[in-house]
């Protein structure tokens, strides 16, 4: 009988740790704000008389779907006339709606933005582009702290009209790589998408 | 056997020292000598005195001696003992010397020593193999999968240069069970990308079990268990340990270390402590950029004795390391790591540095263990155990936020175990125990992440016995065991809303093993058992871009009417379909021990039910670029295989070692090939061993020549392109695929060569000596980077 009592105490907690641990419940974690992700790529082409073009791409999951699927707009520029092209860059899956351009404005020496467009589609710049060949033509306007391209800023002059044709950007991440050689072959790609262009009289 | 004859060879030299010592004596030295360990007095010790060595005698019967020493009043003596380590001490006439020997696992076949140590009840029939001291501090900057791959029949699977988790027989992950000094690992087991934080260092013996060792180690076993026990902490030991350092060339990494133990009467105790840091490594060709390492360890632990047969153990043991993980190997987008994909070179190559940037893995570990051992009498035992465990883990990767974690976790375990090992009568012994296991996980917040996996916190109760008839030459085992757990989980959606659930699984296991001593020589084993392990969080919850990759775990993604993968919500565990794994394994063991050679044959097959893996099902186009998509998937599965050692010596110094493993594996469901399965490999090792060579105590020489094979059994090739292009359509029910095919067989050259001179011991061994260029199948790198070039590693050990 003695014996009974004397080990109560320990079957009690042995028992009472085997009910509380058994029906502890898991919380919630909190809630993320899911900052790297981008839902809205739009290109805005301003001419110099204050027209402005936008062209959207849009990815509503930001890739999180496992079916995620996204949609381009085409580009429709006017013939011979010269536009200043800059971004707008979102992440609409959180609240308040993330400018993600500002980031990469601030690692500006890891960016650089890469154009491959049609043969001859601008007549400057002319040719196809910096993304196939790093010495392609490009008019950047905005430079990084080491005074390297950037191309969050810059300037078209489209050629004669044109029809099927495309204009494909690519924002390069190049951290430790990014010189003055360095071309989109080289680090990663934040993002690369092709617009159809059309260019009318 | 050995003792007798030792004995008797010992008495023969007492009688026979005797005969010469019949001049004139002045002094006399007296002693005991004492096994340190059991404190048993050790009859057959041979005394001898320094500078004099034909001046000995044998201990007797109680371990006792008496030495004359001529003239001098005091004299040095040399204690030797087959199976301990020698022991050299001075010694005053008149006084009575305490001796304790400790044992030596150098000079004994240590896989035998070590082995028969580690096989307490329910594990007799089980093929089990042993990694000792020497092998493990040879390796000075191995990580634990690493070294157990020099076991046949054990390979492991790594996550780059750093990370390496052990596979047995064609299972990896959380299907080997990891016991840390007797506790499971508690740590983030999920993934090949997550190896065990254990300090091999601080282990005495490193063993493998490779059967479904789940009756005496629980769920989880279904390939076996690794068993790492730390220092045995011996009574009556004076202060000693082990002092190393060391230099590997590729990454100019460099390691040192300190090993202290000292025991009283009532108490010992030992304390430690390891460093290892390794800069960049590199393939032949190039840098492997951000591949380096720290890692530091601290280890302690004391022993007292609280009366005769009740001894406590308490072990504390802390491991903290930040690894680096190529850099090439993680796209910051979908686009950029379908370009390391198909790079012949990673796309991203810096010079040598020490720095670990992003990706990289920061993990701290915290063990606090308390043993309690009761010997009511020579055959009844009682053993209560309870450790605390705390796991830290960050995960940094590519990305705009690289400075904050991309995981954050805080897992703690805590593990209550008892059990009672008793004699029913002459022929029958075994074991009765159980435990409580309880896991709580938590996210930390401030990813800016959904949560990969989500809180949860989880419980398991156990209970089980094993006994053991003994009939002749042959043993038969029979073990049952019931496991319940519980896990509470909750998470966040895509959406960021919350969902919770909680679900039980619970299962009886049973074996049935037997050992047949056929002859003197050979010994049979066989296994027959169940095992079962409830899928892991990981594997049902998993969600989110990691490493630039989609991953989707078994809840998370469900088949709507039209046949199309959908992830808009959390599917609860009830509407699924999951099960847990259920395995059926056999494993066959025949072992020959002659005088010149050793023969080891195993067999197993082990069919796994509701097998749960990872498979690539696809690409998903994001403005970021097509990212490639890997789900959580579930078949039925059967893995047979055979592990061949053969050891010979060709004279007393040289000697050959040989061995291969072969596993067949297949989905039988679907009856198509399983993905990362250890392909067949052969290795050989020439060995010289010599005593008193030259200048040095001992020489050890070998050449280690080893092939493996390309995996045959690897699933078809879909590139990214072509899924892309849509030159082929991937579902559910399209067989399985990798995006690259594996990589041709390859030849590797390693070797190792070791001085010994007094306390001194010098060792350089040689990975990849030929410089070969080549990429494992079972390293997820394989896919960017080409593996390791020659690295030499020169290591001094000092001993005292």
């Amino acid at each position: 009988m003695y014996k009974t009592n004397k080990l109560r105490p320990l079957w009690i907690l042995i028992l009472s740790i085997f009910v509380f641990a058994a029906c502890t419940e898991a919380e919630a974690p909190e809630e993320e704000n899911e900052t790297e992700i981008f839902t809205d790529i739009e290109l805005i082409f301003t001419a110099e008389d204050g027209t402005v073009v936008r062209a959207l791409a849009e990815d509503p999951t930001g890739g999180l779907g496992i079916n995620s699927s996204f949609t381009i707009q085409p580009i429709t520029l006017k013939a011979n006339t010269t536009y200043t092209l800059t971004f707008e860059m979102l992440n609409r899956l959180v609240t308040p709606v993330e400018d993600v351009q500002l980031e990469i404005a601030e690692e500006d020496d890891e960016h650089q933005v890469f154009f491959e467009f049609t043969t001859n589609a601008f007549s400057s710049p002319t040719g196809n582009g910096n993304i196939q060949n790093r010495n392609g033509a490009v008019n950047y306007l905005d430079f990084d702290r080491n005074g390297l391209p950037l191309g969050l800023r810059t300037s078209w002059t489209t050629a004669g009209p044109r029809t099927n044709a495309t204009f494909r950007v690519w924002l390069a991440h190049q951290p430790g790589v990014k010189t003055a050689t360095s071309s989109a072959q080289d680090g990663d790609v934040d993002w690369d998408i092709t617009f159809p262009l059309t260019i009318v009289e | 056997m050995t003792k007798l004859t030792a004995f008797i060879a010992a008495l023969s030299l007492f009688l026979w020292s005797n005969s010469f010592a019949s001049q004139r004596v002045d002094h006399t030295i007296e002693g005991t000598v004492y096994d340190a360990e059991s404190k048993f007095p050790l009859a057959g010790a041979i005394i001898s005195l320094v500078g004099e060595e034909s001046n000995r005698v044998a201990t007797d019967q109680q371990g006792k001696f008496v030495l004359p020493i001529g003239a001098a009043d005091k004299g040095e003596i040399r204690i030797t003992y087959v199976g301990f380590k020698p022991v050299q001490t001075t010694v005053k006439s008149g006084e009575k010397a305490v001796i304790n020997l400790e044992t030596d696992e150098k000079s004994l076949g240590a896989v035998e020593i070590r082995g028969d140590r580690i096989r307490t009840e329910g594990t007799k029939s089980l093929s089990i193999e042993s990694i000792d001291r020497e092998l493990i501090s040879r390796n000075q900057t191995a990580s634990l999968g690493t070294l157990l791959g020099n076991i046949q029949g054990v390979t492991f699977a790594s996550f780059g240069s750093n990370i390496q988790l052990p596979i047995i027989h064609g299972l990896y992950g959380n299907r080997i069970l990891i016991l840390n000094n007797g506790f499971k690992h508690g740590f983030q087991n999920w993934g090949s990308d997550h190896a065990p934080e254990i300090d091999i260092q601080s282990a005495e013996s490193i063993s493998v079990i490779k059967g479904a060792a789940a009756v005496r180690f629980g769920p989880d076993a279904l390939g076996g268990a690794v068993v790492t026990e730390s220092h045995s902490m011996p009574f009556n030991s004076e202060l000693n340990g082990s002092a190393v350092a060391g230099f590997q060339s590729n990454g100019r990494g460099f390691n040192t270390g300190i090993n202290l133990s000292e025991g009283y009467g009532n108490f010992s105790w030992h304390l430690g402590g390891n460093v290892n840091i390794v800069g960049d490594r590199h393939t032949p060709d190039y840098m492997l950029t951000n591949t380096g390492a720290r890692e530091y360890s601290a280890f302690g632990g004391a022993k007292f004795k609280i009366s005769d047969n009740l001894i406590a153990k308490a072990n504390y043991s802390f491991m903290r390391q930040n690894l680096g993980i190529l850099r090439a190997s993680i796209g910051s987008s979908g686009a950029a790591l379908i370009r390391n994909f198909e790079a012949e070179r990673p796309v991203i190559i810096r010079d040598f540095s020490y720095d670990i940037n992003e990706p990289n893995q920061f993990v701290s570990h915290h063990l606090a263990s308390l043993k309690l051992d009761w010997s009511i009498d020579p055959d009844n035992h009682v053993s209560f155990r309870y450790a605390f465990q705390s796991n830290g883990r960050q995960e940094f990767d590519v990305r705009r936020n690289a400075e904050l974690p991309i995981i954050d976790l805080n897992l703690t375990t805590q593990d209550i175990q008892a059990d009672y090992s008793h004699k029913l009568s002459d022929r029958i012994h075994g074991i009765v125990g159980g435990q409580i296991l309880m896991q709580s996980n938590a996210n930390n917040p401030g990813t800016g992440i959904t949560p990969f996996i989500p809180n949860y916190e989880g419980f398991r109760a156990s209970m089980f016995l094993v006994e053991t008839l003994q009939r002749g030459n042959s043993e038969w085992e029979l073990g049952i065991r019931y496991d319940y757990e519980r896990n509470s989980v909750a998470g966040r959606e895509r959406t960021q809303a919350s969902f919770s659930d909680s679900f039980s699984f619970s299962n009886f296991t049973a074996a049935l093993g037997f050992v047949h001593e056929i002859n003197e020589k050979t010994t049979f084993r066989s296994n027959v058992g169940t095992g079962w392990r409830p899928p892991n969080m990981a594997e049902l919850y998993s969600f989110g871009q990691h490493e630039a990759r989609q991953l989707f775990g078994l809840l998370r993604y469900y088949e709507d009417a039209e046949g199309n993968l959908q992830n808009d919500r959390v599917v609860s565990m009830s509407e699924s379909g999951v099960e847990a794994e259920q395995s059926y394994k056999w494993v066959n063991e025949i072992e020959i021990n002659g005088s010149k050679g050793r023969f080891s044959a195993s067999f197993y097959a082990n069919y796994i039910a509701n097998f749960i893996f990872w498979r690539p099902i696809g690409v998903v186009g994001t403005l970021r670029g097509p990212m490639p998509t890997y789900i959580f998937d579930q078949a039925n599965a059967f893995f047979t295989g055979l592990d061949l050692t053969y050891e010979w010596e060709h004279s007393p110094n040289w000697s050959s070692k040989i061995g291969g493993s072969y596993i067949w594996s297949q989905n039988v469901e679907r009856n198509e090939p399983l993905i990362n399965q250890p392909p067949i490999n052969i290795n050989y090792q020439l060995a010289f061993d010599k005593r008193n060579v030259g200048p040095f105590d001992r020489l050890e020489l070998a050449l280690q020549p080893m092939y493996t094979f390309r995996q045959f059994q690897a699933p078809r090739e879909v590139t990214i392109r072509d899924i892309i292009e849509g030159n082929v359509t991937i579902d559910l029910d399209s067989e399985i695929f990798d995006f690259l095919a594996p990589p041709p067989g390859y030849f590797l050259l390693n070797g190792f060569a070791k001085a010994e001179k007094g306390d001194f011991g010098l060792s350089l061994q040689v990975h990849n000596a030929l410089n070969t260029r080549y990429r494992d199948y079972l390293n997820a790198m394989r896919f960017f980077a080409d593996d390791l070039g020659r690295n030499i590693m020169l290591t001094i050990h000092y001993k005292f």
